[in-house]
């Protein structure tokens, strides 16, 4: 009776995250610039390719990044590289490595960077003062450990860089200190058909076709060490020279990563003899440096779904909408011996906002 | 062996990375603006006319500080086609000074106004004076018509103008800026100044801008002197007229009848000196006064005249300070108790004048000794090359402004001392039909205070005339604010014609400031022009 409500919960609780989507698409959403990439764009070429569902995926790159409760589901240590370059000189990428170094534990590090290749910039009397190129890397070191056969916890540290590549040492970020918190769990074989009294025919029909395997993840990022759990940062603004940007002499400036709280959930199952995956994920980021505020004024919502059809042996077909911006995707696992496969993957994104289509993402995976 | 496949299968990944990222990264590549020979630079208010010359054609260079002390400079095409009613095709060869406390949309109709110097407004009939830009009775058609405006002074809507020998007019300005009629009198009444008595004279009165039907101009005994600069004094009462004629300097009432000459130190009344250019400060009791050889000013709103005495520039006495440019009469810009003077001689350039010193820089001295601070950035191969100096104002803000004969204009802050020369020439002249846009500053550490705000500008230049819409968008290309929606921008605007709207507080919609980072600025018209510029914020939230 307590396997069958929980797997209730589990279900309620994929089932919400899948349906809510369109409503929580259509929030407001003004975050802007590092948790822009870094909550927003998330990692993986594989996973970008499937709408950014990556917090509920066992084998998502890097799940330091994702969900460090993922860690021990890796059944092989594992390293994954990715590059991605979308319009407006934007560019992207990732490299992890990860793996379980016991039966219930796991380890992963992965660095995702995002920057612009070509700032053309000017001073405030329109004097070219040359090009910036604003790189930030942020680095996940994450442990992971099951708590039974299905259930894991995970923590990660974030260590983040920024610069602007432009002189004076304007715009350099270097931050220790983030930590992201997760949850997952497994429902392995699930019928969901069990779940309703047997008189209730045509409903344990439809149940019976939702049936299959799930999992369901709960993550908490950006929290920080000090009272207000948050994870602040320092810029530094000026260098101290004759004022190159408009009259602003002071050294430092502050500013926050948002505490992001993930809700996600993934759905696997056979369909026509051929594997389906099913995922959602709902996020809430919490606009002020505090423990928690209930103003909805400081929160903003989205949601991400993606899906994911194993065409045939090892070739994939995925697609996926994150926060109304389409995404399509493709995998292809080449064998090398019986032992290893190396996958490809291959992402095409749309940014609704700007209508523009952004075809250059890669990525490669293999088990060692 | 799986090493080998390995590097295969890794290859077009790494090739992608390495070759894809510098194809999308197009190199901006920035046009200069081509070096202008700047004739004439005044102001009126917190607007910089400049005049350049290039080859045949005029264009304005129009610099302002605009509410938030930030300099803007935007460059628009003379407009002027010369349909001035009754008028004969026009020539613009200077710029007269003009001291207009107006809003600025009027300033372009000053300029306009003293652009029409050539302009008809007498014509066929017998009149008998001659000299300088009078009409002739029996001349050659071809040289009897017309009479040059050579001087200007504007108080309010009224323009008072200097037409030589036929002495002194006034007329009101149309306050429709796009009316092709620049006065609202239909006729002008001419006053001159006779040589032998300090009272002016009635002359004529004609139509203005068409012929003339008045018989005769009675010339008094000993003749008449000729308006050569006008400077208005609105500090005191009166208005002051300061006037500069060939025989002396002359001073009067606004709409008064008497202009006696004002003694000059050193200048005997049976041998008077042309004095070239007189100049007021708006703001101070100082005035200055120019001949061929001798400089003067005055502390009590030009009713006396001293020279400066040497002692105030030992490394360079004034004394020396004679022989001027034979083309260009001196030029003088006001900052307060301050005066720069552009002496337009071959071995000395701006100098600056306080409450008790002169700085001169003379040969052996650079400019930085005399203006500003050593890291000024003003390079003019040669001081002759200076032909116009003014300073532009705002509330706390103040800007100097030199024009040169090769290498446009330079402007500095003067409220900042940090500030150092900016030449126009070097700002980054945009690809026209929206090729680009371009911010500034692109490292944006605002937003400021409330009383001093500062703001991202965004620059760029459209084909086609149209509607703009200005989004900003983060880094994963989400909308954070709308800045302009559906605004009416002026085509082939070497910048954003907006000045005061095309810019970004470097906040979202519901006005918080954005965090840092990287932002993207579309800009879209509805002719289909967009263009995107980048915004790195570094200025935090918390």
């Amino acid at each position: 009776m307590k396997s069958r409500s929980s797997a209730l919960y589990g279900v309620l609780g994929t089932l919400y995250c899948v349906f809510s989507v369109p409503s929580f698409a259509a929030s407001p959403e003004v975050l802007g610039g590092h948790e822009g990439w870094l909550d927003r764009m998330g990692a993986g070429v594989r996973e970008l390719g499937r709408g950014n569902t990556g917090t509920a995926l066992e084998g998502a790159s890097p799940a330091a990044y994702w969900n460090p409760a993922l860690l021990p589901f890796i059944r092989k240590t594992e390293g994954a590289l990715g590059a991605d370059v979308r319009s407006q000189d934007r560019n992207g990428g990732f490299v992890s490595l990860q793996g379980r170094v016991a039966s219930n534990l796991g380890l992963g590090g992965g660095v995702i960077n995002r920057g612009d290749l070509n700032v053309q910039a000017y001073d405030k009397d329109e004097n070219d003062i040359g090009f910036a190129r604003p790189q930030a890397f942020a680095t996940y070191f994450g442990v992971g450990m099951r708590t039974s056969r299905r259930n894991a916890l995970g923590a990660s540290l974030l260590v983040y860089t920024s610069q602007l590549d432009l002189g004076g040492g304007t715009g350099k970020v270097n931050f220790v200190g983030g930590i992201n918190l997760g949850w997952y769990r497994r429902y392995d074989s699930l019928n969901a058909a069990n779940l309703f009294p047997e008189s209730w025919t045509s409903t344990r029909a439809v149940a019976d076709f939702f049936s299959g395997s799930f999992s369901s993840a709960v993550v908490v990022r950006n929290l920080g060490l000090n009272p207000r759990l948050s994870a602040e940062f320092d810029q530094s603004v000026s260098d101290g020279q004759p004022d190159p940007f408009g009259g602003f002499g002071g050294g430092t400036s502050s500013d926050f990563f948002p505490k992001t709280l993930v809700i996600a959930g993934e759905w696997r199952k056979n369909l026509w003899d051929r594997n389906f995956t099913l995922s959602g994920e709902f996020m809430d980021y919490q606009l002020k440096p505090q423990i928690f505020t209930p103003n909805p004024a400081f929160h903003a919502q989205a949601a991400r779904v993606g899906v994911e059809c194993e065409l045939a042996e090892r070739t994939y077909l995925r697609a996926g909408m994150d926060r109304l911006n389409p995404t399509i995707g493709l995998g292809y696992g080449y064998r090398v011996n019986r032992r290893r496969v190396i996958t490809f993957d291959y992402a095409l994104t749309m940014e609704r906002g700007i209508m523009t289509f952004n075809p250059y993402a890669f990525g490669i995976k293999t088990e060692f | 062996m799986i090493p080998v496949r390995l590097a295969r299968g890794l290859a077009p990944l790494l090739l992608a990375a390495v070759f894809l990222a510098p194809t999308c990264a197009s190199a901006a590549a920035n046009d200069r603006l081509a070096s202008k020979s700047i004739t004439q630079v005044y102001t009126v208010q917190t607007t910089v006319f400049a005049l350049a010359e290039d080859a045949r054609s005029f264009s304005w260079l129009n610099l302002f500080v605009s509410s938030d002390s930030a300099v803007g400079v935007r460059t628009v095409d003379w407009p002027w086609d010369g349909a001035i009613e009754g008028g004969t095709p026009w020539r613009l060869s200077m710029l007269l000074n003009a001291n207009y406390t107006s809003p600025a949309s009027d300033s372009l109709r000053v300029a306009r106004l003293a652009a029409a110097r050539s302009t008809a407004i007498l014509g066929d009939a017998p009149l008998a004076l001659r000299g300088d830009s009078l009409v002739f009775k029996d001349a050659p058609v071809s040289t009897s018509r017309g009479a040059a405006l050579t001087a200007l002074a504007v108080k309010g809507d009224t323009a008072l103008l200097g037409f030589g020998r036929l002495g002194l007019a006034y007329a009101r300005l149309n306050p429709v800026e796009t009316a092709t009629r620049l006065v609202t009198d239909s006729t002008v009444s001419f006053r001159g100044l006779p040589l032998a008595d300090s009272n002016s004279v009635p002359l004529i009165t004609c139509r203005w801008n068409t012929l003339c039907r008045s018989d005769s101009v009675t010339v008094p005994a000993g003749g008449l002197d000729s308006v050569v600069s006008l400077a208005l004094d609105t500090t005191a009462g009166g208005p002051w007229i300061l006037i500069a004629t060939p025989k002396g300097l002359r001073r009067g009432l606004w709409r008064g009848t008497s202009f006696p000459y004002v003694a000059l130190p050193g200048i005997a009344d049976s041998a008077p000196e042309p004095v070239r250019s007189v100049f007021v400060s708006p703001s101070a009791p100082r005035a200055w006064a120019f001949t061929g050889r001798k400089v003067f000013y005055s502390d009590d709103h030009g009713a006396t005249f001293r020279v400066p005495p040497d002692s105030l520039a030992p490394a360079f006495p004034v004394s020396r300070l004679t022989n001027y440019s034979t083309t260009r009469a001196p030029q003088v810009g006001f900052a307060g108790d301050t005066s720069f003077i552009n002496f337009n001689m071959d071995s000395v350039g701006i100098a600056r004048f306080g409450h008790d010193t002169l700085q001169v820089n003379s040969v052996g001295l650079d400019l930085d000794r005399v203006l500003i601070n050593a890291n000024d950035s003003l390079d003019v191969s040669s001081e002759e090359a200076l032909t116009g100096v003014t300073v532009a104002r705002n509330v706390g803000a103040s800007v100097l402004v030199l024009g040169t004969a090769r290498q446009g204009i330079f402007y500095r802050r003067l409220d900042l001392p940090a500030k150092t020369f900016v030449n126009l020439t070097s700002r980054a002249a945009l690809k026209s039909g929206l090729g680009e846009v371009i911010t500034y500053p692109t490292v944006f550490a605002g937003p400021g205070t409330a009383a001093s705000p500062e703001y991202v500008r965004i620059g760029y230049r459209l084909k086609k005339s149209g509607k703009v819409t200005i989004t900003v968008y983060n880094y994963a290309m989400e909308k954070v604010r709308t800045v302009v929606r559906n605004a009416p921008r002026q085509g082939g605007v070497p910048r954003s014609e907006s000045f005061a709207d095309d810019r970004w507080d470097g906040r979202d919609s519901s006005g918080r400031l954005v965090s840092v980072g990287t932002y993207y600025i579309r800009v879209e018209s509805d002719q289909g022009e967009a263009a995107f510029g980048k915004v790195i914020c570094v200025r935090g939230r918390k």
